[in-house]
Parts: structure tokens; C-alpha cells; sequence
């Protein structure tokens, strides 16, 4: 028989684990829940609403316009992609439309599509992720000219457009349908984060994961960092279109602007100076590459150096000061730590 | 002298649940594949390159092995074999990649290797072993206090202000986390608790209210920061500092029956205790040898009970030269490491060196004849901006690296 002093013991020692099981109450949170919330309503849902009206643009600019304005529309399109590239949170991984969006494809393959016997909707719906997308239809909107003049693959155009228009509309349905109020609801039964920490983690590690791949893949690689310093104009982003220059400052807008919502008033103002002063350097150092890119890699090389170095510096700044002056857990694993 | 092995009885039945919690939560999490199976590579300490991870499904049956070893331990089945089975399943475990290193893994290892050679099948034991297990969790708050003497921790209430502010979501008083002035409370506090609570355990008057303080120290810990089972195991081990008959009276407490008068336990200390203390007390204070901030440099880190005293972020890439045509490649610790190890590679030197030796390995592989390996790396600590960890001149294929100076 168990004794009150027992009973005592036992009932504190549930109250606790209850208190444990419960979502704790998010109290005092200002800014940086905040900043969560600020990053889905004034970043994420406008930043995909822009690009929808962009795709629906390329799509119509494709049937009805002539090449230059189709390429107009796809530029305009891919800033605005790039813009929100960065928060590469939610639906865009989770239901796995990004690579859907934007993977390196094979122009060969893309350009066999317009010879198969069926072009319907359906049909490149299913295609691979490597057949699809921006890069697809840069093959055929910036590569040979003649391909323009073609029905079929003006047709296979027409088809891309609307699949990655459909894409980018699902993606923001999902948003703007219950993924952005789940997302800025901490600690609710049905919310993305239990906690705003764990928010403002996986913001930050998005931005550290992105201003890395920009360095490294996007600037390191056309570099030849990867491989012994042999310049190869053909890993750039979107060499067709000469666009990845214009690629990687819509990542730097969208890197600033999710700091500038959610991070930069967590740090002090000295670290904030300095965070906004690599921004700016990056950018700046980034709209300096002369174009076509393709060339500047060559003659150029110093540039487009100084600009993988600036971008290197701001990756640095990210990783380690804002990391540490926002608490955030750099990782994407839960070990336990002392 | 003998004393009752009550006491240690149930030290050793909580240790085995805990554990048996241990290893669940560590399947659980899916932390086998990501500990051992997952990375290409991995980082031995220096002289146990051979303990490397079973093949195939080797290591789910090792942490299969290890957890009915902890149940054995829990209920006191075959206690010696149980705590030498769990001993050496853990301690291999850990000591497989020191990117996986923890204090509370260590004290783990200690606190399992006690068991193995106490004598807990006795109704009574000596009175040093009992002294030894208290010394053995004492010295954990105590150089954790040590630990904190200095002015990251007391003058800059860093690491533990930067901590504070990610769990302002925590109730009540999470709404004051972000008052500098609650840090400095709170790191002052807690080096106070550490030093201070082995004395006051020690002192029957106070015992009641120093482990009162501690499980609420405790708690607080556990739900504030990422810490795993160490809360739990601090709690239930320090329990040792109570009477040796404290879990008779406890069941009488409970249960009713007839209480026991708390017998002292005298202090006492043999030559095998005072050995095993002396190897930890030598372990916690080799950093004093080293020259430079052991928090900067980690030469001493490991295995000396500096717990939560650091917040460090770095950035590390390394540069691979061919000596023969010039030719230059960067790497990223990311393009060969799991992003825990990754993560670990940035902000330890030693771990930095292992990498270029990885790296060097890899890119002779590759036909590079004798690469030469630079690393630059970035880190900051407890909330101070970004600067240069090692000197990137120095080839880490051939040469140790050159720690540069702490900027404070």
C-alpha cells in the first residue's frame, strides 16, 4: 500500500511528465516570433503570388508572343523563383516540387521530347524532374533559334509552361491553404515548429545551406574549384540564358530579405552593420561580373573570384556570428549536445 | 570499514533503467545509421584507429547487445557480466568517431566501468567504494564549476545569455531570457550550484536541500537545452551522497515499515580509489598544460568535464594544391562528411587535421602525387565575431597545424 508521502511523489512526478508532454506556451517571444511569422505573410506568400502571375505570364507569352518576349517573361519568372529559392522549406521539399522547378536537365533529352508522337498535358506531367522546368524550357526559348520557329517544339514550350506554371500554383496553394498559418503558429497541435527556436533554427540553416550552394556549386564549380582550377563555363546555373549572374542576386535578395524579416533584429546592431555590409559587398561584387558570364569566367576570372569571395564571406558571417548570436542550432539532426 | 551496498544497489538498478532509455532513444532518434553507418569516414582517437563500426546490421545488434545489458544492469542480473558487456558495447560505441564525443557519454563509460569492478552482489562493501562512486559524480559539478571560472562565463554571461534567447518560449520566465542581466544571474548561478553542491551533498544538515536544488537545477536544464539523458543520470546518481541505507528507508517511507537508523559512512580511501581519482583529476586538468584558451584550442577538451561552457560556429574549407602543375581544388567539408561531422570538422583542430589527412588521402587516390592541404577556417566563440582558427599557410598534410591566437 502506497503511503501519502508515496502519493506526494507520484503526483508531482506526473504533473512534471504532463507539463513535458504538453506544447509549451509560447510567452515573450516578440521578436522572433515575429520574424516567423513576417517571413511566411510578407515574404513567402507574396513572394509565390508574384511568381505564379510571372508563370501564367510565360505561359501566355509562349503561346501568343514572339521569342524575345517569351524570354523576357521567363527572366522575369526565374527572379522572381529565385527570389524565395532560399526558404527552401515545406511543400517545396516536402512534396517535392522544387526539383520539379528547377534541376539541371539534359538538352538532348528535353529536345527528343518534341519528336515523341504525344504532347499532351498529362503526359509531360509525368515526365522526370530532369525534363522539366525552367532549365528545360531555357533550352528551348534560349538554345537554337530555329527551334522557335518550330510547331512541335513550340508546342513542347507551350507544354513545360503550363506544367511549371501548374507546379508553381500547387506550391502556392499549398501555402497560402494552411502551410503559412501552420508555419507562423508555433507550439499548436498542428504547427510546423513546436517551438520558435526550432523556427528560427530552420530558417537559419536554409540560409546557411543556400549562400553555401551559391559559393560553392554555382560560383566554385563554373570556377574550377572542383576540379583543379580547369574554368567550365557549362556547370554555370543557366548558361543558355546568360542568367546566372541574374540567379544569384535574386538569391542574395532573398537570403537579405528572410535575415532582414526574421534574423537581424535577434543580433546587435555592430553584427547587423556588418551582416548587411556582406550583403551588399556580395551583390555588388556579383552585378560587377561583366556578361556574357561565360566569357567573364575566362578573362575575367579575377571578378568572378572576388565575387565567389564575397559570397564565401557572407556564408562565413551566416554560419558562425548570426548562428551564434541567434541561439540556432546549426545542424539538421537532433544530438544531443553538453 | 563496511557499509551497507544499499545505496549502490540502487544507483546501479537506476543506471541500467536509464540506460535501457539510453539506447531505445538512441535507436529511437535513428542515430545508429547516422552515427555509424551513414558517413564515408570517420575521425578515431588517436591509437584506437582498430575500433571501427560492425559491417551490415553489426551495429544494431551491438546496441541489441548493449541495451539487455543495461536491462541486466537494472535488474541486477549477473551485475558484473551485465556491466562489462554494457561497459565495452558503450565505450567501442562512442569511441568509434570523436565526432561523437560528450561528457555525459564519458561519464557514462566511468560510471559503467565502476560497476564492473564494484562488488554489488555483497550485502555490504567497503566504505571506499561507495566513496569512490561519490567522488567520481562529484567531480563532474566540480570541474564543471572550474570549468566556468572564467571571463566568457562570469564576465560575458556567455555562452549561456545566447542560449537563453532561443527559449523565450519557455513558460514564465522565458519572457525575461532576453535581460542581460537574467544571463548573468543564471551563469553566475550556475557556477555557483556546481561548486558548491558537492559540499553541501556532503553535509547531512544540508544534503536534503542541495538535492532539492539539484533536481530543480536539473529539470530546468533538461527542458531548456538539448542534453539528452545527462539530467536524469545526475540526478539518479547523486543519490550516492545520501546514507547507504537510503533506499530502505525510502521503501519504508513509501511503502510503510520499519525505518533504518542512517549508519555513517566514514571516509575512506584505498589506493585503487585514489588512483582512478587521480587519473581524473589528472584528465580534467591536462588543459592546463596546453598553452592557450582550451576552449579555443580543445587541446584538454575532451574527457575534463567542461560542460555547456561553449557556443562555437565555424566555416572550414580546404585548399588542395598540386605542387607539380599548380592546379587548385577547394573542398568543403560537406562534399566528404555527415553534416553532424561536418559541423564538428569546423570548430576542432585536431578533427581539422584528421580531415586534411582524409582529404590528402582521397586526392592522391585521384592521382595527385604528394597534395599539399591548407585549411582556412572561421569560427567564432561565445558570441564573438569571426577569426581565423589555424594558420592557413601551414600544410596540414605534412605539418601540425599552427593554432593562431585567440582575439579576445
Amino acid at each position: 500500500m502506497i503511503r501519502w508521502p508515496g502519493w506526494v511523489l507520484v503526483t508531482l512526478g506526473a504533473a512534471y511528465l504532463a507539463s513535458n508532454a504538453c506544447e509549451p506556451v509560447p510567452l515573450g517571444d516578440g521578436p522572433r516570433l515575429q520574424g516567423v511569422k513576417a517571413t511566411a505573410s510578407d515574404i513567402m506568400v507574396p513572394g509565390l503570388e508574384a511568381l505564379e502571375a510571372d508563370a501564367h505570364a510565360l505561359v501566355a507569352a509562349i503561346e501568343t508572343g514572339g521569342r524575345e518576349e517569351a524570354q523576357a517573361t521567363w527572366r522575369a519568372a526565374r527572379v522572381a523563383y529565385k527570389r524565395i529559392e532560399p526558404l527552401g522549406i515545406g511543400p517545396v521539399v516536402d512534396d517535392r516540387i522544387g526539383p520539379r522547378l528547377d534541376s539541371p536537365v539534359d538538352p538532348a533529352r528535353v529536345l527528343a521530347l518534341a519528336e515523341t508522337a504525344t504532347l499532351t498535358a498529362e503526359g509531360l506531367d509525368e515526365l522526370g524532374a530532369n525534363r522539366l522546368g525552367f532549365h528545360a524550357l531555357e533550352v528551348l526559348l534560349f538554345g537554337d533559334p530555329a527551334l522557335w520557329s518550330s510547331p512541335r517544339t513550340h508546342r513542347l514550350a507551350s507544354g513545360l509552361a503550363a506544367v511549371l506554371a501548374a507546379d508553381i500554383t500547387r506550391l502556392r496553394g499549398l501555402w497560402t491553404d494552411g502551410y503559412a498559418v501552420r508555419f507562423s503558429r508555433i507550439a499548436q497541435p498542428d504547427s510546423v515548429y513546436a517551438t520558435t527556436g526550432a523556427a528560427i533554427d530552420a530558417l537559419v540553416n536554409v540560409l546557411v545551406t543556400q549562400t553555401e550552394k551559391m559559393f560553392d556549386k554555382r560560383l566554385g564549380a563554373p570556377l574550377g574549384h572542383e576540379s583543379g582550377g580547369v574554368v567550365d563555363p557549362a556547370r554555370a546555373e543557366s548558361p543558355l540564358s546568360d542568367a546566372s549572374i541574374d540567379d544569384l542576386v535574386a538569391n542574395i535578395d532573398g537570403i537579405e530579405q528572410v535575415y532582414g524579416e526574421a534574423l537581424s533584429a535577434l543580433v546587435t546592431p555592430a553584427l547587423d552593420q556588418r551582416v548587411r555590409a556582406a550583403f551588399a559587398t556580395a551583390r555588388a561584387r556579383l552585378l560587377a561580373i561583366r556578361r556574357p558570364f561565360a566569357v567573364a569566367l575566362v578573362d575575367e576570372t579575377a571578378t568572378v573570384e572576388s565575387a565567389w569571395a564575397a559570397v564565401r564571406a557572407l556564408w562565413v558571417i551566416l554560419r558562425t556570428e548570426v548562428v551564434g548570436a541567434t541561439g540556432a542550432v546549426l545542424k539538421f539532426d537532433s544530438n544531443d549536445g553538453d | 570499514m563496511l557499509v551497507s551496498s544499499a545505496s549502490l544497489c540502487a544507483f546501479r538498478a537506476l543506471f541500467g533503467v536509464l540506460m535501457v532509455v539510453s539506447v531505445m532513444r538512441f535507436a529511437g532518434h535513428g542515430w545508429i545509421a547516422e552515427y555509424y553507418l551513414e558517413p564515408q569516414y570517420f575521425f578515431p582517437y588517436p591509437g584506437l584507429e582498430w575500433i571501427q563500426p560492425w559491417p551490415g546490421i553489426g551495429m544494431y545488434l551491438h546496441y541489441a547487445v548493449m541495451g539487455l545489458a543495461a536491462l541486466g544492469i537494472a535488474l541486477g542480473y549477473r551485475t558484473w557480466l551485465s556491466a562489462a558487456v554494457f561497459f565495452t558495447t558503450f565505450t567501442w560505441a562512442h569511441l568509434i568517431d570523436r565526432t561523437n564525443y560528450l561528457n555525459h557519454y564519458h561519464l557514462v563509460s566511468v560510471l559503467a566501468l565502476l560497476l564492473v569492478v564494484l562488488p554489488l552482489h555483497r550485502e555490504r562493501v567497503p566504505a571506499w567504494m561507495l566513496w569512490v562512486v561519490r567522488a567520481q559524480v562529484g567531480l563532474v559539478y566540480v570541474f564543471g564549476g572550474v570549468a566556468k571560472l572564467q571571463s566568457d562565463w562570469l564576465l560575458r554571461a556567455e555562452p549561456l545569455s545566447t542560449w537563453l534567447l532561443r527559449n523565450q518560449d519557455f513558460p514564465v520566465i522565458g519572457a525575461y531570457f532576453s535581460e542581460r542581466w537574467v544571463g548573468f544571474a543564471m551563469s553566475w548561478a550556475g557556477a555557483a550550484f556546481d561548486l558548491s553542491v558537492v559540499p553541501f551533498l556532503l553535509y547531512r544538515r544540508t544534503r536534503p536541500f542541495a538535492y532539492a536544488t539539484l533536481v530543480v537545477f536539473h529539470l530546468v536544464t533538461a527542458r531548456l537545452f538539448h542534453i539528452g539523458m545527462f539530467p536524469w543520470i545526475m540526478i539518479a546518481a547523486s543519490l550516492v551522497f545520501f546514507s547507504p541505507e537510503w533506499p530502505k528507508n525510502a521503501r519504508a517511507w513509501l511503502f510503510g515499515g520499519e525505518k533504518v537508523a542512517p549508519l555513517p559512512a566514514p571516509f575512506a580511501l584505498r589506493a585503487p580509489a585514489a588512483t582512478w581519482i587521480a587519473l581524473q583529476c589528472a584528465l580534467a586538468l591536462r588543459g592546463l598544460f596546453y598553452s592557450g584558451d582550451t576552449l579555443w584550442t580543445e587541446e584538454g577538451f575532451r574527457f575534463a568535464w567542461r560542460v555547456m561552457v561553449m557556443e562555437k560556429n565555424g566555416a572550414a574549407e580546404l585548399v588542395v594544391r598540386d605542387p607539380d602543375d599548380g592546379r587548385e581544388w577547394h573542398v568543403l567539408p560537406s562534399q566528404y562528411l555527415t553534416p553532424m561531422q561536418a559541423r564538428m570538422v569546423s570548430t576542432q583542430p585536431d578533427m581539422i587535421v584528421s580531415f586534411a589527412h582524409i582529404v590528402d588521402e582521397s586526392m592522391r587516390a585521384r592521382g595527385v602525387r604528394d597534395p599539399e592541404v591548407r585549411a582556412d577556417v572561421m569560427v567564432s566563440l561565445n558570441g564573438r565575431p569571426a577569426q581565423r582558427l589555424i594558420d592557413p599557410t601551414v600544410d596540414l598534410s605534412r605539418d601540425p597545424p599552427r593554432i593562431l591566437e585567440l582575439l579576445r
